[in-house]
């Protein structure tokens, strides 16, 4: 068909676009379109995913990459024929969203004259073309197009009619699009919905503003033909033909400010890491240690991510230096490598490498290491990437807020009209309740009245829909140049904060570097006792039987992350006797191996009440360590490539659509090749199913293993502390409020228990902090005192006597 | 600049009742003595007078009509002059009985000078009947005492009041029977005179009180005045003469309290959606009728409009011997007000559709007063792009309510070029053979399950040009023509 729509909105345009990208670039290329601008408003936010969807399912489609603004002198779309005027879009969106409060965005048609690059569509309005036509026509000389839509309802008399009379009065060429709003007609009653969430009142009240009609669909070939002369629809494939610009050239380079001049990042690296051996391995660097270094170097080499470790490795000396605590985590982050960097205190020696993967040769993607810091400080590593960086080099990550059941069907139930008891009494029948994807029968039967079939339908299809962009809990994107080239920039609620408009899962797509910096309460009060203690984390004995025999009673009030009861409960029924049965207790009580059924068969052969089998030989090496039981999100990849023959590319998709497995129809496809490739093998179906639903639990809360094993290192940390500090680590707590799972006076209560003397508040003897005396008991503080503030505190320690 | 005016209503309880203009003598009676205190015509022609003792004047004029004076309603009368007269000034004191001052220094440039101030006030009592005496004066004193001797002239200026001052003789200066017979020992007969005397011979010779009364007169000591607080809600009652046996009767003394409302509702800046009427009967129980009004109203002539309807449709169970009107529904005027004041940028066309509505609704009140609740229904526009469902009726006070609650959505009069006669049911055709312009499609209306999905054309039909459809099943309806 030759036709290519350069006008076509996604529901990355919030609260307007009614399809999603991927619904978008499937339609198209099922028309037959030669291409598809994504032309989002003053957004890039929706282009990745429409490239993913493409590049994943070998669509023969073109994607152009656009972007449209409005005012009222008319609707702009512009489109980037190359990857200058990529550059010079992305920076035109960052300025507008940068100049005004987040979510919305300045346009000036003004601000269009200095482009060289993009190409224009115009829909002037009457005033818009008076005005601007001559400048416009100037600046965009062989660039400019006016746009005709046709809609065939009320707007056409203002926006399409006047198009041809324009066009002989200024002598510029015509193209024809659709203003898409979604994939389908059918998507109207979800778009007139959206439409009344974006006004916030019930749709029968605002039905001036909907469309009457469905037309801003991707609308068919012999449509199109009766609606538009046969050369406004032949010049869309003139553009589309100009455009060559690819997200795939979008070539990322890595920061280089890290690497000192005179230095390859190689030779850099080394020497980085032979210094780091020095003091890791005192008494020199075991052989089998020293050829693991050589092959990480090699691979970190052959993948060119010296630059990132480099980068971690300054960020992380910069905390060292401020006496910031920090450890990192991540499957790149339990390497020998960054033990050396200091980006991780797990000791390879005594953990042995959990597996030999940490980065694949056959992933395209980044690294992927988080580091926490201490809550209380994370702050300051900000500013210092800030400051080290400068503010157009380094931004937050986004997340897209989607749509869960909860505020589907609140906000569905809003815009039909339902008083709000009726939503809330709708939203409690779903609230608190993990019935997988039946709830919706649960909540709205299929069979029932009009009414609620209606609500059904729109809460299905508004499921998933993205919200609107909030900034990543600590994911930092730092480019070589300015960041802005790649992806627009915008505010973020947080004064002084600005995000990319791409999420994580955008990043990985184009293989851009993401630097996590996480923040853990924990940390804080283990940076306080160790300080008050003067050690360091390395100084702490490791393997200490008094620490197990402390955990195994199940005496972990404070203790992170074995604290809480489901922990507890666990505790004595494990009876963790070294680091990695630690590893394997945060990790188990998770909604991974319960929902997969792993837990019980764990214990039992752990205790020696059954033995461990191995359904395939080949998966013995993998399954040894945890006794035939899958209890790792790596595991269970691994498991898939050898029990169901996944290659290592469809392996590593299974766990990215776990993380993402809410979008529905993803995970299916890939559970349906699981299944029927297991059977293959000989495996039975209850034993599928299980491990089916483990895939599902990992989906909500993914938690591998080298995960496990960096908390793992702080359960044993604050657990050690507990047991020969528990004064110490009391007033570290304390002073670290608000975290854990314990209010203040339960922590003091457990601390009693275990003879440690409290003295209460006393004018004469208490600080701000809490403190611990020298003879184990604790001093309670001034900041557990309601309405009393810190300078308060201040003044009198220094007037009393 | 500070200056005063007072008013003063002779007669005040009197012309309350109506009495001053029938043909029957009438007086009013002191409540202690049984003396004439207020008459009429009529009975004076007859030879009663002032202060004769009701025997005398009974003796005089057997046909008498008598009524006591209510010292309590009396002050009420007055209380109601002084809400009227919250229209005029923001300071205003009583001066029971029958006396009222109002600053009116800080009034004049709102209303264009002192004597198109003094002519406003003149015109408007004249109008409701009320005879008054008006004075200016540069004290609050001085202008009582003109105004007592009737003796006013528009001015503050001292060396203009001052002349007239000095005219007035002793007997029309309110002075006690005391210190009259004093000052006629002293061979003072008039107020220019008495000005020449030293005010400290004055102390020593009359008394005190005069001196200091003086002072006040000139301004050399300030005259302290209670001002008059708008009471928080409105309900005054008013009299009658004789029982009031037919509706009609009822208009003016309504009016009477009418004009008290509106004053009470400009000071208050409110508006009234409901008057309550209660009518006092010899045997109980009283009347009570509601007049509903179908949006808020505060201006006089438009009230006692909406009355005239209202009452007409009204029938008096017994006579009524007095009424009250009470009022509920009060609302602000706010929005009225930023009309006037605040009319800034982007409301321009809000502005232009206030002062249309004001005239609409006074239109619309009208109208609900004088016709059944059903039988007014208003145009309410919806938005919706099915032209069944363009538009639909509500009741007046339904409109009210809904259009304060929203603004309503203004009718895309470019939807597709919709024409003037709309039929209320498309009616089926055969196709057109010659269509003019289209199609425009509408597919809308899946909320309230009837959902349409048609094309729209203007075609020839013979030779008038129609609105034509075809529906989804390719069937032909004609829904409308263009003149």
């Amino acid at each position: 068909m030759n036709y290519a729509e350069l006008h076509c909105l996604s529901n990355f345009t919030f609260l307007r676009g009614a399809s999603h990208p991927e619904e978008l670039v499937q339609r198209a290329a099922e028309l037959g379109y030669q291409a598809l601008a994504i032309t989002d408003e003053c957004s890039l936010s929706g282009v990745v995913c429409a490239h993913r969807e493409i590049t994943e399912h070998a669509l023969s489609l073109k994607l152009i990459i656009g972007s449209e603004f409005r005012d009222d002198t008319g609707v702009y779309v512009l489109i980037a024929p190359d990857r200058q005027a990529y550059a010079e879009l992305s920076q035109l969106i960052s300025r507008a969203r940068r100049a005004a409060p987040k979510g919305e965005y300045c346009f000036d048609p003004a601000g269009l004259l200095d482009l060289t690059g993009c190409l224009l569509l115009w829909q002037p309005s009457p005033s818009g073309f008076e005005a601007w036509h001559k400048a416009l026509t100037k600046a965009f000389t062989g660039r400019l197009w006016l746009l005709a839509e046709r809609t065939l309802d009320e707007h056409d008399a203002q926006t399409f009619l006047p198009i041809q009379p324009w066009a002989k009065t200024s002598g510029l060429p015509v193209v024809a699009a659709g203003n898409v709003h979604m994939h389908l007609p059918q998507r109207q009653k979800l778009q007139d919905c959206l439409t009344s969430i974006r006004l916030n009142r019930p749709v029968t009240d605002i039905r001036e503003h909907l469309f009457c009609n469905a037309e801003r669909h991707l609308r068919s070939e012999r449509k199109l033909k009766r609606l538009y002369p046969s050369d406004w629809l032949a010049e869309t494939l003139r553009i589309a033909e100009r455009c060559q610009f690819s997200l795939d050239e979008l070539s990322y380079l890595y920061p280089t400010d890290s690497v000192p001049s005179g230095h390859t990042p190689a030779g850099y690296l080394r020497k980085l890491v032979e210094q780091g051996q020095a003091i890791r391995f005192p008494g020199g660097t075991p052989k089998a240690i020293q050829a693991t270094i050589e092959k990480e170097l090699a691979l970190i080499a052959l993948k060119k991510y010296e630059h990132y470790f480099v980068t971690l490795y300054d960020i992380v000396q910069f905390a060292r230096r401020q006496n910031i605590l920090c450890q990192g985590r991540g499957s790149a982050a339990n390497s020998v490598v960054c033990y050396c960097l200091f980006l991780t205190e797990v000791n390879p020696q005594e953990v042995q490498l959990l597996f030999e993967r940490f980065i694949s040769e056959e992933r395209h993607e980044p690294p992927d290491i988080d580091i926490d810091f201490e809550s209380q400080r994370r702050e300051e590593v900000m500013q210092y990437i800030y400051q080290r960086y400068g503010r157009d080099r380094a931004a937050l990550a986004a997340t897209v807020i989607r749509y869960r059941p909860r505020s589907a069907l609140r906000d569905v139930a809003k815009s039909l009209g339902l008083s709000s008891s009726e939503q809330e009494q709708l939203v409690s029948k779903y609230a608190g309740r993990y019935l997988g994807k039946e709830w919706m029968d649960h909540v709205l039967p299929a069979d029932g009245p009009a009414l609620t079939r209606t609500l059904r339908e729109l809460t299905t299809s508004l499921l998933g829909f993205p919200r609107h962009l909030s900034q990543h809990v600590g994911g930092f994107v730092i480019a070589e140049g300015a960041l802005a080239d790649l992806v627009p920039l915008e505010n973020a609620s947080m004064a002084d904060r600005t995000v990319i408009q791409w999420d994580k899962e955008d990043l990985e797509t184009l293989g851009l570097m993401k630097v996590d910096i996480l923040s853990l309460g924990m940390m804080t009060a283990i940076r306080r006792s160790l300080n008050h203690l003067g050690m360091q984390i390395s100084d702490v004995p490791r393997e200490d039987p008094a620490t197990y025999k402390m955990l195994q009673k199940a005496d972990s009030v404070g203790v992170f992350q074995v604290e809480s009861r489901a922990q507890m409960n666990m505790l004595p029924r494990l009876k963790p006797a070294c680091y990695y049965d630690l590893v394997v207790q945060v990790s188990i009580v998770r909604p991974g191996p319960i929902h997969g059924d792993m837990v019980h068969p764990y214990l039992k052969r752990r205790n020696g009440q059954e033995a461990p089998d191995y359904p395939l030989e080949g998966l013995r090496p993998i399954l040894e360590r945890t006794h035939g039981v899958p209890l790792f999100q790596e595991q269970v990849i691994a498991f898939a490539m050898v029990a169901a023959d996944f290659t290592a590319a469809e392996a590593d998709q299974l766990r990215r659509s776990m993380a993402s497995w809410r979008k529905k129809g993803h995970m299916h496809k890939l559970q349906t090749r699981l299944r029927d490739n297991m059977l293959k093998n000989g495996f039975d179906d209850a034993y599928i199913q299980r491990i089916q639903r483990q895939l599902e639990g990992f989906g909500e809360y993914g938690f591998p293993e080298s995960h496990a094993a960096s908390f793992a290192l702080l359960v044993y940390l604050t657990a050690w502390l507990k047991c020969h500090h528990p004064g110490v680590f009391l007033a570290a707590l304390l002073n670290s409020q608000p975290m854990g799972f314990y209010s203040p006076s339960q922590l003091i209560n457990d601390a009693r228990h275990h003879q440690v003397v409290i003295h209460p508040v006393d004018v004469n003897h208490s600080h701000w902090d809490h403190e611990a005396l020298d003879d184990g008991s604790v001093r309670l503080g001034f900041r557990l005192v309601n309405g009393f503030n810190r300078e308060a505190s201040e003044r009198l320690e220094q007037q009393r006597p | 600049m500070t200056g005063w005016m007072y008013l003063w209503f002779p007669d005040l309880y009197l012309h309350s009742l109506d009495a001053a203009t029938p043909q029957e003598p009438v007086a009013i009676l002191d409540p202690q003595e049984q003396r004439i205190v207020q008459l009429n015509a009529p009975a004076q022609a007859l030879g009663v007078r002032r202060d004769m003792p009701l025997a005398s004047a009974l003796f005089l004029c057997p046909a008498l009509t008598t009524r006591t004076l209510s010292l309590s309603h009396e002050q009420q009368l007055l209380q109601q002059r002084a809400l009227w007269a919250g229209h005029y000034a923001s300071f205003i004191s009583l001066h029971a009985p029958q006396g009222l001052w109002l600053e009116v220094g800080s009034m004049l440039k709102l209303f264009g000078g002192l004597s198109a101030y003094w002519q406003r006030i003149q015109q408007d009592c004249e109008e409701q009947h009320w005879p008054v005496h008006i004075a200016t004066g540069h004290t609050p004193l001085a202008a009582r005492w003109l105004a007592l001797a009737n003796a006013g002239e528009p001015t503050f200026a001292r060396d203009k009041l001052l002349p007239r001052l000095q005219a007035l003789a002793l007997d029309e200066l309110p002075l006690s029977d005391a210190q009259r017979v004093a000052l006629q020992r002293l061979g003072i007969h008039s107020l220019e005179q008495l000005l020449r005397l030293p005010l400290a011979n004055i102390g020593q010779r009359v008394d005190i009180e005069l001196m200091n009364t003086l002072r006040q007169l000139k301004g050399d000591v300030s005259h302290p005045l209670t001002p008059f607080d708008v009471p928080p809600s409105f309900s005054q009652h008013a009299e009658c003469l004789h029982d009031i046996e037919h509706r009609n009767g009822i208009l003016f003394p309504l009016k009477r309290l009418l004009e008290g409302l509106c004053g009470f509702l400009h000071q208050q800046q409110l508006a009234t959606r409901e008057l309550i009427l209660t009518l006092t009967h010899r045997e109980p129980p009283d009347s009570i009728w509601r007049f509903a009004l179908a949006s808020p109203e505060y201006r006089y002539p438009e009230l006692v409009q909406l009355c005239r309807y209202q009452l007409e449709k009204q029938r008096l169970r017994a006579p009524a011997t007095a009424l009250r009107l009470d009022v509920a529904k009060l609302s602000s005027r706010a929005p009225a007000q930023s009309n006037d004041l605040l009319a800034h940028k982007g409301a321009d066309r809000e502005q232009t559709n206030q002062h249309q509505h004001a005239p609409q609704t006074g239109l619309l009140n009208r109208l609900a007063s004088r016709l059944e609740a059903e039988q007014l229904q208003c145009l309410y526009p919806t938005g919706d792009p099915r032209p069944e469902c363009a538009w639909h009726t509500m009741s007046a006070a339904e409109h009210s309510t809904v259009s304060q609650l929203h603004k309503a959505p203004h009718v895309r009069s470019h939807r597709g070029h919709w024409p003037f006669w709309v039929l209320p049911h498309p009616s089926p055709c055969s196709a057109p053979t010659t269509l003019i312009a289209g199609p425009a499609r509408l597919d809308s209306g899946w909320w309230d399950h009837a959902p349409i999905r048609r094309d729209y054309y203007q075609a020839l039909l013979g030779n008038q040009l129609a609105w034509v459809f075809r529906d989804d099943r390719g069937q032909w309806f004609i829904h409308g023509f263009y003149s």
